[in-house]
Parts: structure tokens; sequence; C-alpha cells
């Protein structure tokens, strides 16, 4: 392999976010969720989903300019009808988040914020015109000329000058010109240097209502390239966790507006939706609406857990395909990670003398020991003794006897194979990709490559465990920056060192008590220390499959995220629960033993 | 007026309007120390309404009460309308004012509601600003800070370019997991990192390389080292990068997590190209610490003139 070859693989696994990745990178990576073929319909979304959890992949690939690209059937279907066209707006710095909103009057920031929002719908809105021209006017001649008259037309919409406008590129500058003059002249009236009125009137089209611009620009759009009058155009915004909630309340207002072809697909992390008013009496109402979407559904679901391996068996395949390995040569997620002895299903040896029974008399409780051996007396094939103790207590045992056998060095390997470090990555495309940019770091510069047959091999466990390790703890380092971040660090800490606990420290039963319960209302801090968790993917409810998209309210069933597994050295399953006060409430010891974990 | 350059350096000249700021941290009293009373026409101590109570506060307001300023004023940190009024009032009485204005304990809104306001006036055809910064020296273990917010500095927003590619330059200090929150706020296509060698203290640079180790091994970047006292050099810098390699293409999120002198180059830089936004993240720190001056003071000198 050449050292381009190289590069290009860690090239196609470094780019972990979907807002760092080209066009090209997005679709071809693209692995589509259950949830990509909802976003494809004339309905108001709020997508919920943790840090990483593929939000911005998923808005981007409804944009015209990447489903397009996309060779899916459903994606082809909606391109040669023209059936949906989508827009993709981020949420910018430039657009969001100046100092200068606290300062200014709700009115005044209101104002400024749909001034701003109408201008990069603007922006997304030509990127999307783009994409139609080069999918639907094929001739170039024709393209060309149909582009300088639809720019005419949209520029006459947004009274931008009457200087010659040929190009969307042209376009484009005038909204950049538009931008910083906006911006300069806000500075200056804020600084006593200009008039209110004089600085209002730039851009005066971009104050109108919300979305009508667009709107405008939409219809001159639907004339030149002949759409459908059944065009519907979703338009994706991204983070709107960063807006403020009056923000929301104007979005709000337009999912509940008749908004004829106009649909909204706003992406935010979990509980970051603020309010469910509107700018009238009258709130939004979900399933009426609005839906929401929640991307960690499918992965914290107990029967989604054992097939995330499988999705991500479908990213990795597909980033190395791009990347340029044939099938033979990148082989497989799992030759890669090989199996977990914690997480694989495998066939116990439950003999008398095995090493299984050993450990099961070492550190099972009397209960579980006495309830073993009645099982083991009645049936001699060990079926019923299997499933009711052998397969829940196995993994404990195991991980109980490798960290026992530690002795304080970290070579383990139990903290590998595929399983678990999909398990770890909690579902999170992003994280999965960081961790195996890691891994083939390692492989790539020698470890586990062969320069004879220039073929991988795989990562050996303990490589991977100290990868795995590395992650778990800056992962609950970086807690302490977060907002409430000390909060954070202190919850999830209680929480892994009471589970460390329970499973190094006690007799062991079949229970595996890895959750918590909690309801909302009880104490603001942690109500507001548990929502925050959520939202940045540490820590994760348990849905109810009645209604899977839907947060709890009320009370709610939690688990730690998995990522913090090999720090606190537990097991990355959801097991029973308890109420989080009883955890909470634990005595002193528990917690100075945290240090130890830390440490390492 | 129009930003026209700067260059590393002051001036032994007096001044026609001073602005200093008087806080918890004992350097900010170090300028007018060496500096004295006599070298400013008018004096302006601008007073931090948080932590009014902290005794280095009290010594440092105590201070600057005796110098007889023309005026002292209190303001929260984010609130910097005090420019205006200084400046406008003052700048009619001087057509080509010469202005010293110490930013070591000066939060970024501050400092940079004075640029903004240089470059925004029309009331004198030329002024000359001196930005006096006192290196600090930080004595224990920075302590975990929790990001209180991400934001842009109020007159260096950048502007969008409608381009889908953004870059990022950060500043480094001691901040180990406050450029982590940067990333995932920015999601920049390009980063650059850049720490002071030499910083503000010998072992200055090989605490801030330690301490970001991590940062860069993840990235894969190793990052620039620019003299902290050479706000010239970082400004070229800044704009060489801009001009040659990301102008037009990519919109620029400049973040400053070290030391002032180059964030102040940071201003400079987004002042000369329109798409670069000084990115500020704001921090709730747990504790306080009160930074002593040490080192000689860096100035730099920045020339506006009319257009």
């Amino acid at each position: 392999m050449t050292a381009a070859e190289r590069s290009n693989i860690t090239r196609y696994f470094e780019v972990n976010n979907a807002r760092n990745q080209t066009r090209d990178e997005v679709v071809s990576s693209f692995v589509p969720p259950p949830a990509f073929r909802r976003l494809l319909s004339p309905k108001n979304h709020v997508i919920l989903g943790s840090r990483g959890s593929g939000k911005t992949a998923l808005t981007k690939m409804v944009s015209h300019s990447h489903l397009s690209m996309f060779t899916s059937k459903i994606a082809q279907e909606v391109i040669e009808t023209k059936r949906f066209i989508g827009l993709y707006v981020p949420s910018r710095l430039s657009w969001l988040g100046s100092q200068i909103d606290r300062l200014s009057s709700q009115k005044e920031s209101l104002e400024q914020f749909v001034w701003k929002l109408n201008l990069a719908t603007a922006f997304a809105l030509l990127d999307a015109v783009e994409s139609c021209l080069r999918v639907y006017i094929t001739d170039p001649s024709k393209r060309v000329s149909r582009e300088a008259d639809l720019c005419h037309e949209i520029s006459s919409q947004w009274n931008l000058s009457s200087g010659t406008i040929l190009s969307l590129a042209d376009i484009r500058a005038l909204l950049t010109k538009l931008d910083y003059e906006k911006k300069g002249a806000l500075t200056a009236f804020r600084l006593g240097l200009a008039d209110a009125t004089s600085t209002y009137a730039i851009g005066l089209m971009f104050h109108n209502e919300l979305f009508d611009p667009l709107r405008r620009a939409i219809s001159a759009v639907e004339e030149a390239l002949d759409l459908n009058a059944s065009t519907t155009w979703l338009v994706c915004l991204d983070e709107i966790e960063f807006l403020e909630e009056d923000h929301h309340r104007l979005l709000n207002s337009h999912m509940r507006a008749d908004s004829g072809n106009m649909y909204l697909k706003c992406t935010t992390l979990p509980y970051r939706h603020y309010t469910l008013e509107t700018t009238t009496e009258v709130p939004i109402v979900e399933k009426h609406d609005f839906e929401y979407v929640y991307l960690d559904r499918e992965r914290t679901d107990h029967i989604h857990l054992d097939l995330i391996p499988v999705f991500f068996s479908q990213i990795y395949d597909r980033r190395m395909r791009a990347s340029g390995w044939s099938k033979t040569e990148r082989k497989t997620l799992n030759y890669l990670l090989g199996s977990s002895d914690l997480l694989d299903e495998k066939a116990y040896n439950w003999s008398e003398d095995s090493i299984e029974m050993r450990l099961l008399q070492s550190f099972a409780n009397t209960h579980t020991i006495a309830r073993a051996k009645r099982l083991l007396a009645r049936d001699h094939t060990k079926r019923h003794f299997k499933d009711q103790i052998g397969r829940k207590i196995a993994p404990a045992l195991i991980l109980r006897h490798a960290v026992g056998a530690m002795g304080g060095r970290e070579e383990s390997g139990i903290y590998s194979g595929a399983a678990m470090v999909s398990r770890c990555a909690d579902a999170n495309p992003r994280m999965f990709i960081h961790l195996l940019n890691r891994m083939l770091f390692e492989t790539i510069s020698g470890i586990s490559y062969s320069n004879a047959d220039q073929t991988l091999k795989p990562v050996p466990k303990h490589v991977q465990n100290r990868i795995l390790l590395e992650y778990s703890r800056s992962e609950l380092e970086k807690l302490r920056s977060e907002e409430n971040g000390s909060l954070l660090y202190n919850m999830i800490s209680s929480l892994g060192t009471y589970m460390h606990g329970l499973l190094h420290d006690r007799p062991l039963g079949t229970d595996n008590i890895s959750s918590f319960t909690w309801e909302f209302g009880t104490d603001q801090t942690l109500d507001k220390a548990i929502r925050s968790a959520v939202g940045i993917g540490c820590v994760f409810p348990s849905i109810n499959p009645k209604n899977p998209d839907r947060l709890p309210d009320f009370k709610g069933t939690f688990h730690i995220g998995f990522k913090f597994a090999p720090t606190f050295q537990i097991l990355p399953r959801k097991g029973k629960s308890i109420p989080l006060e009883s955890i909470l409430n634990t005595d002193d010891k528990e917690e100075r033993q945290l240090g130890l974990f830390l440490r390492g | 007026m129009l930003f026209r350059g700067l260059k590393n350096g002051g001036s032994s000249d007096t001044y026609d309007i001073g602005i200093v700021a008087t806080g918890f941290e004992s350097r900010c009293t170090f300028a007018l120390k060496e500096l004295g009373r006599r070298r400013f026409d008018e004096l302006y101590v601008i007073g931090f309404e948080e932590r009014r109570v902290e005794e280095s506060r009290i010594k440092a307001d105590a201070f600057f009460s005796l110098l007889d300023p023309t005026e002292m004023l209190i303001c929260s940190s984010s609130d910097a309308s005090f420019a205006a009024k200084i400046l406008g009032e003052r700048l009619s009485a001087h057509p080509h004012p010469r202005i010293f204005v110490d930013y070591s304990s000066m939060p970024r809104a501050w400092y940079g509601a004075i640029l903004n306001y240089l470059r925004s006036t029309q009331l004198c055809s030329n002024a000359i600003l001196d930005l006096s910064y006192t290196p600090g020296l930080h004595e224990g273990e920075k302590t975990p800070v929790e990001v209180k917010g991400i934001t842009t500095i109020p007159g260096f927003e950048g502007v969008s370019s409608g381009s889908a590619r953004t870059a990022t330059v950060f500043s480094l200090g001691f901040d180990k997991w406050l450029p982590y929150a940067a990333l995932e706020r920015v999601q920049p296509n390009e980063i650059f990192c850049v720490v002071a060698e030499p910083g503000g203290v010998p072992e200055y640079t090989g605490r801030a390389l330690t301490i970001n180790k991590h940062l860069f091994e993840e990235l894969g970047i190793v990052p620039f080292a620019i003299d902290i006292r050479d706000v010239e050099q970082y400004f070229t810098f800044l704009t060489e990068l801009i001009a040659l390699k990301l102008h037009q293409t990519c919109d620029v999120a400049l973040v400053g997590m070290g030391p002032k002198p180059h964030t102040l180059g940071m201003c400079l830089a987004a002042i000369r190209f329109q798409e670069a936004a000084v990115v500020q993240v704001e921090r709730r720190a747990t504790s306080v610490e009160d930074i002593k001056p040490i080192g000689e003071r860096i100035t730099t000198q920045v020339m506006f003139e009319s257009s």
C-alpha cells in the first residue's frame, strides 16, 4: 500500500462529523437510518438526537444537492418526480450568537433574528437552485440561460442591486455584501454612530415576515424549472438548540400555520425543543402540527442494541469502499476487531471444574449459588440453568475476574471486539468513526499491517482496550467543561462508582443493575442535569415502545452512556433500574474509590 | 476611519485619552504605576460590575481613585457602551487623538468596542491607539471551567459567504477541554492552532503544549508558534493565511483561548477580512485567580485614518 492509500483510509475515518465532510463524502458514506424515509414527507419534523447521532448527515441528505447524488431507490424517485426539494440551513456563528443580542431589546433581537434567518435561507435556496439546474436542465447552454433569467427574477424579488446579475455566484456575492453592510451599520448604530432608520433599511426585504423572501423566490424557481404544483419544499434548519426560546416560538408558529407547500425539518438536542408555544395563544400540537423523530431511539431500544454492530459494519464497509479498498482487502469489521468476550453469545462451559463454574462459586451470592445447584441437579442438560443463570451472570463473572487479574495494570483486553466498540460508541456514528479512526491509525502505522500481502490484520485486543479506555476517560473529563459541567461530572461519576461497587465489591446475582429511574420535578438541579446529560449523549432514556419518539417528561428510566463502561469497569448493558436518589445517597466510601478508576 | 496598520511598541509621548480597567487581577494597576498619571490628559477607569468585594479589587479601586481620574465608570463585562460614551464625547475635542488602552484585564467586548468605535467614527481624521498588555503569572493549576456559551464578539461576527466550508484558527492557552466546545459549535473543515512562543513567562510554551497535546494528537496537527510580544507578526500570519488560503473559499472563525495579544491580533485581522468572526468561549470559572504582573508590558500601536 502506498502512503497515499494509507492516508486516504485515515482521511475517510478522520472526518467523523458530517459538517466537516464534503458533499461527496457525506453521500458516499451515508447509511440511511429508518428516520430518513420519514423525513421525505410533507410534514414538519423536530429531529432529536444526541451529539454525533447523525442529525446533520440526515438533514444534509434531504437537501437536493445531496439527495440527487444518492443512488438509493427512494432518492432517485424523489429527484425524478420532483416530489420534494430540500434546503439545508446550517447554524453558522456569523448569523447566530453574537453577544450583542443580549443587550438588545426583545423586539430588536427578534427582528435581527428574522433578518439573519431569512438571509441564511436565501443562501440555502441558491444551493438548491444550483442543484436543480444541474439535474433538470442537462443542456449546458440552456442551463446558463435559465440560470441568468432565474437570477434576475430572484434578485428582483429580493430587491437586490439593479446591476448585472447573471449567475447564482453574483447573487451570493450580493448577499454577502448585504450581510457585511448590515453588520457594519448595526455596530455603528449600537455605538451611537448611525440612526435606526438607515440601519433598518439595509436589506429591507429580509425584514419581512420569516420565510417570506424564501417563498417569493420559490415561486420564481417553480416557474423557471417547471416544477409540479405538488412539489413540496423541505427547509432543514440544523442545530436549533442554539436559538432562544423566542425563536422557537416563531418557528413553532410556522409549523402551526398552513404552510402551503413548505415544511420545516429542525434538528436539535434532546430536551432542547424549548417550547411548544407560538406567537399566538395556541401552542403547536405534537402529531398534528409536527412530529418528533428521536434518532437515538433506534439505538437505545433493547431490541435494536444487537443490531447496532450491523449498522456500524455497513458504515465501515461503505467508508472503506469509498477510500478505494477492494472487498478482499478491506475485510470486515468483525475481522478487524474480533469478537467480544463480554458481549458476544458464546457457549460457556458449565461443567463442574470449568473456569466459569469456579467463578460462579467465587463471586455469586448464596442465593444464586443455591439456585444454580437446584437447577443443575434437576436437569442434566443444564438448559434451565443456562437460561436462568448462566448466560445472565457469565459476562459479570468474566469481567470481575479480568479486572481482579489485572492487579493495577492496564493491559487487559477485556474491552475489545466489534460488539464492544459499537456498544462503547453508544451507537453514535460520529463516536464510532472516531474510535475506528484510532484503531485504523494503529493498524496502518504498522502494528497490524502486513506489508507482505498488503492486508489489514486484526487490531490486538489490548490495543482496542487501551483506545476504549482512553476515550472513556477523556469523555468523562470533557464533561467538566460542559454547561453545568461540575454537576454532570459528579452525577456520572457517582453513578459509575456505584455500579462498579455493585459489580466488583458485592456478591453477584443474576440481576445487573445499570439503570436508574427519575421523576422530573423532584429536584430542579438534577432535572436540569439529566436533561443536559441526555442532550449531550452521556445518559440515555429508555423508550416507551408505544411512543418511541417521545422523551420522558414526568418519569423515566435512564442508563449512563456505555462509553463510560471502561472507566468504571462495568458492563455496557442495560439492566435493572433503581431510583437515582438511592444511588446518589450512597456512602462516601464508594465515592472515594472513584479516584482509583480515574487514575488508572 | 479605516484601520491602516499596526506596529509593535508604543510611544513615550503623552496621551489625550487613557482607558484602563480595574478588577481583581493585580496586574490591572501595573501599566499606570509604570507610566504615571501625568502622561494622560484625561484618564477613564472602567470597573467591572462583578466581583467588587475581592481584596485585590478593593486595592485596585483605591489605587485608581488616588490618581484623580477624569471619570470612573462601572460596567458589566458584556456592556461596552462606555466606549461610545467616552470616545463620542471626547473625540470632537481631539481631532488627532492619541489614545492609550490597557486591555490586560479587559474582556474582549470592551477593547473590541473601542476598536469598533474608531473604525466606525467620522469624528476625527486619524487616531493612534496604543494597546498595552501586562503578562500575568498564573500560579495555581487551572481549575476546570464550564462553558457558559459560545458567541462572537460584537462587531466581529463575520459575514456569511454562502461557502459550505469553515476554517478555524485557535490561539491556545491552558484550557484543555474548551477548544472541544468551540470545535463542537463551529465544526470547521480546516483547523489551525497557534501557541505563544515565547510566552509571558519562560515555562508558558511547554505548559500550553502539554495541556493541548491531546487536541493536537486527535486533530493530527502541529501548532504554529508565534512570540506573544509580536502582535504584528501574529496579525501578518493571520492575514496571509486568510488571504492566500482561505479567502472566498471558507468562512473563518478565530477562537482566542491564548494570551490576549494574540486575541488582539485576531480582532485586527477580522477588521481586515469581513468573513472572519472572532469567537469567544464564555467561561463560568469555578474559582477566581488573582493574576499578578510579570515581565515587561507589551504595547501594540494601531493606526486609524479617514478613508
